[in-house]
């Protein structure tokens, strides 16, 4: 009995620090409001959460390796902005036409992910330059293509994906549990998943046993930009429109997201399954204070906030873990 | 290993301690507000005990600007004047429509009696206002006209933004006295539509008075990129007899670049006022910041939730209400008198 106890015990010290903060954030905002646990509420969460989740998958594979990718806002944007001037050109956009501009979006995507990959995974420059320089660029052609501004107002079949619903369940909800389901899947059970964490541990290492280094970043970075071309349509879809600033902070918030999920920026530790509560947290946050109608020159301060509370806390317990295996390590000696 | 497990409890009491002191800490400043109680407003009209316990939620797009605290603030007087709940919403971004959306969906959760609906975006905000027509709750629309014909908006209050870069334009020309000036405009946020209606009204104006605009950018309502835009500016350019700017805070961060640039009979115009705007305009006696146009907030604030209380207790309102922007500059009444208007000490 014992040793079952100890099993159960060892697996919850396993969950992701991030998920007691999420539990605790919601007791504490649904005992001050009762209407954040009705499922309108915890929808509205979810769906504010799905687009950032998707672009969190690219930026996970990439901080997982090691690296970063700030370019995901930018690509978003820029893949969303070719999208919305694909659409423009018809009256009244059928689904055939939608489905296009999605194409449309991912090569747009792809092609950035693609630029991105080929200095950093082949020629092995900064990822951090690069990955910043293609930012300013695809924000810069978002602005170019569209003069600066805002193009909006698109029909339900444009819209179907992002605000649409399929019986009682969001579209958008559907599409971000597949994609997320698929790549939470191919990082714990294929050889490329296996070999990002090799490449995050230790690119010489990973070098050294066989793996093609270079072509592993190659792929992150371009499934990165193709994720980001899907979010910057979905995000087309939910928000009716596409400005040049639509998808500013997405990069940020991805690497919140990623880094709050116990993904860490060495490399080689973490995965997908805590960033999904990393984007979750983020979102709980948000939607409590304004639910409990606190002020909102406090929110931004109070999501900062809380956070850091849970990388501290994270922090320290690593901290406190290590210590006291040291400790265990010189007794038995 | 139990002790894996208090630590973990541990933990998680750490975060809701924490999370409860920052709540109840500043939930004191919250941006819900109790309605003021409204001693003499039965007086004046009979119905007002029907607004106890109505709200009325106020979506704005911004708060990091004065025209948005004030407007605000206005708001906020009023419904307290009034006796009515206001609850004010606004993104974290800054004029992000994904968020406006967001937060609109949230609000039908404990849906008020009316909605006052700022939008980023005319079209973008379209999802979370067909919601709220589904809901049947009215939506009365300000400062930037929701244009779709599908969705259902009881009334629109706003400044025009074209007419206020088109007077604004005109009032530059007259005043300077120059014919075929050449003029620089500094806009504000790229693919904000205030902005742009601002511009093209500029844009329009300067055209038929055969002025011609040298060239337009962006200066994200900043006052510090607005510095760096008009330095560079004023370097490529040396000709310029006007520059007018989207907004007053734009203007301000110029002034030392237009100053510092030696080109002394530069003139600077800009949408809105603010006080520092009008004590500079008075200490240099107009010489650089030369006019504004007043794009009055506090009109658009009170007159949203006046709309708000009509339509509650039944009454009908009108479509749009829209205010004119008055020029102000130097006149024969004097600084003093000027200041004393716009209420600077």
């Amino acid at each position: 009995m014992n040793s079952q106890r100890n099993g159960l015990v060892k697996k919850m010290a396993r969950i992701p620090m991030i998920f007691w903060g999420i539990l605790a954030a919601s007791i504490l905002f649904g005992s001050l409001q009762d209407k954040f646990f009705l499922w309108m509420n915890v929808e509205n969460i979810l769906r504010n959460t799905a687009i950032l989740l998707i672009v969190s998958i690219g930026m996970t594979m990439a901080i997982l390796s090691g690296k970063i990718d700030l370019s995901v806002g930018g690509t978003m944007t820029f893949a969303g902005m070719a999208s919305a001037v694909f659409l423009k050109q018809f009256a009244d956009p059928a689904a055939s036409h939608v489905a296009a501009a999605l194409l449309l979006a991912v090569v747009a995507g792809a092609a950035v992910g693609a630029v991105n990959g080929y200095f950093i995974g082949v020629k092995k420059y900064d990822n951090w330059l690069i990955s910043f320089a293609t930012m300013s660029i695809t924000f810069g052609l978002a602005q170019v293509v569209t003069g600066g501004n805002i193009i909006s107002g698109f029909n339900k079949s444009v819209r179907f994906l992002g605000d649409g619903k399929i019986g009682a369940v969001s579209v958008l909800l559907i599409v971000a549990a597949v994609l997320v389901g698929v790549m939470w899947y191919a990082l714990r059970n294929t050889r490329f998943g296996m070999h990002i964490y090799a490449v995050g541990d230790s690119e010489q290492c990973a070098e050294l046993s066989g793996v093609w280094v270079g072509k592993v970043n190659f792929q992150i970075y371009l499934l990165s930009g193709i994720f980001a071309g899907i979010s910057g349509f979905l995000l087309l879809s939910k928000t009716n429109s596409m400005g040049p600033i639509a998808a500013e902070g997405y990069e940020f918030n991805a690497i919140a997201a990623t880094i709050v999920g116990g993904t860490s920026f060495d490399g080689g530790k973490g995965g997908l399954g805590g960033t999904i509560f990393g984007a979750l947290f983020i979102a709980v946050v948000k939607n409590g204070l304004q639910l409990i109608g606190f002020s909102v020159y406090l929110q931004q301060t109070c999501v900062g906030v809380c956070i850091l509370a849970i990388i501290l806390i994270d922090v320290l317990g690593s901290h406190v873990k290590r210590k006291k295996r040291m400790r265990r390590q010189y007794k038995d000696a | 290993m139990r002790k894996a497990v208090k630590k973990r409890v541990r933990g998680v009491l750490l975060v809701m301690a924490m999370l409860a002191s920052m709540l109840y800490g500043c939930g004191s400043s919250g941006g819900k507000t109790e309605p003021a109680p409204a001693p003499e407003a039965p007086a004046e009209s009979p119905e007002a005990g029907d607004l106890s316990g109505k709200r009325v939620v106020l979506l704005v797009k911004q708060m990091a600007n004065d025209f948005w605290v004030e407007l605000v603030d206005a708001a906020q007087k009023t419904a307290d004047e009034k006796g009515i709940e206001l609850e004010v919403l606004c993104p974290l971004t800054a004029d992000s429509n994904e968020e406006q959306i967001s937060l609109l969906e949230q609000a039908l959760l404990d849906p008020p009696e009316v909605f006052i609906v700022v939008p980023a975006d005319q079209e973008g905000i379209i999802p979370a206002i067909e919601k709220i027509n589904d809901a049947g709750i009215p939506i009365i629309n300000l400062d930037t006209p929701i244009t779709s014909e599908e969705t259902d908006i009881l009334t629109f209050v706003g400044s025009n933004n074209y007419d206020l870069g088109y007077d604004l334009a005109k009032a530059a020309v007259e005043k300077t006295g120059i014919k075929e000036g050449k003029v620089l405009i500094v806009e504000g946020k790229t693919g904000a539509a205030s902005s742009q209606q601002r511009t093209a009204g500029a844009e329009a104006a300067y055209a038929e008075l055969g002025w011609e605009v040298l060239d337009k950018q962006p200066g994200n309502w900043s006052r510090d990129e607005s510095y760096n835009v008009v330095q560079n500016l004023l370097q490529k350019y040396n000709d310029v007899d006007v520059i007018q700017f989207n907004s007053v805070s734009m203007a301000l961060g110029a002034y030392e670049a237009v100053t510092k640039s030696g080109q002394t009979d530069i003139r600077c115009v800009a949408v809105d006022k603010n006080a520092e705007a009008l004590q500079l305009m008075k200490d240099t006696d107009a010489a650089t910041l030369f006019c504004l146009i007043d794009n009055p907030p506090d009109f658009i604030g009170s007159k949203g939730v006046e709309l708000a209380v009509a339509s509650i207790q039944g009454e009908t309102v009108e479509a749009e209400y829209t205010s004119s922007g008055d020029i102000i500059a130097p006149d024969e009444e004097g600084w003093d008198a000027l200041l004393s208007k716009y209420k600077v000490q």
